[in-house]
């Protein structure tokens, strides 16, 4: 596992939103935003 | 996430996106959006890519803990939709992970089992933080 840590620069990614918009982390900051990301389990 | 959904305005208020990933498919994921919440971005990370970025493990274990077991009992005794898992993988763990306006992590929290999420009045204090 990646020893993902406090402090550290998020990893940036880009992924496709259920509306079918490419949205990149990167972006986001840029708006001035902070970021809550919320990695679900499956769906059950 | 109900309780993420309650408090939405919040974390508006805290200029703060609250964006969903999930692994699963696009009709799935509409329709938990339906029962669930739909005020969030979800993005969708088939391939776990990004969860594999930030660290996210799967535990065929930890998945099915008995506090995990009890969730899931509880839920369906009060009649919620549970077991449906659509096909997908039931070990992936999920996380929540706060990235501040300077592109730094300010929460870092990988759930340890399903049940595992931070309090919703955590995320708003270490929002407050920063």
């Amino acid at each position: 596992m990646p020893g993902i840590k406090k402090n550290q620069l998020a990893p940036n990614f880009v992924l496709i939103s259920t509306e079918g918009e490419e949205i990149a982390l990167q972006n986001l900051i840029k708006l001035d935003n902070n970021v809550l990301l919320v990695f679900l389990r499956h769906l059950g | 996430m109900a309780q993420l959904c309650q408090h939405q305005e919040e974390f508006k208020k805290r200029d703060t996106r609250v964006i969903v990933i999930s692994f699963g498919t696009l009709p799935a994921v509409q329709e938990w959006m339906r029962e669930n919440c739909d005020h969030f971005t979800i993005l969708l990370d088939r391939e776990r890519e990004v969860y594999k970025a930030y660290g996210l493990e799967r535990s065929y274990w930890r998945s099915r803990n008995l506090k995990t077991r009890w969730y899931y009992l509880m839920a369906w005794l009060r009649g919620q939709k549970t077991g449906d898992s659509h096909g997908d993988d039931l070990d992936q763990l999920g996380g929540d992970f706060i990235v501040g306006k300077d592109g730094t992590l300010k929460l870092v929290y990988p759930s340890h089992d399903p049940t595992d999420r931070p309090p919703v009045e955590d995320l708003l204090k270490v929002l407050d933080q920063h």
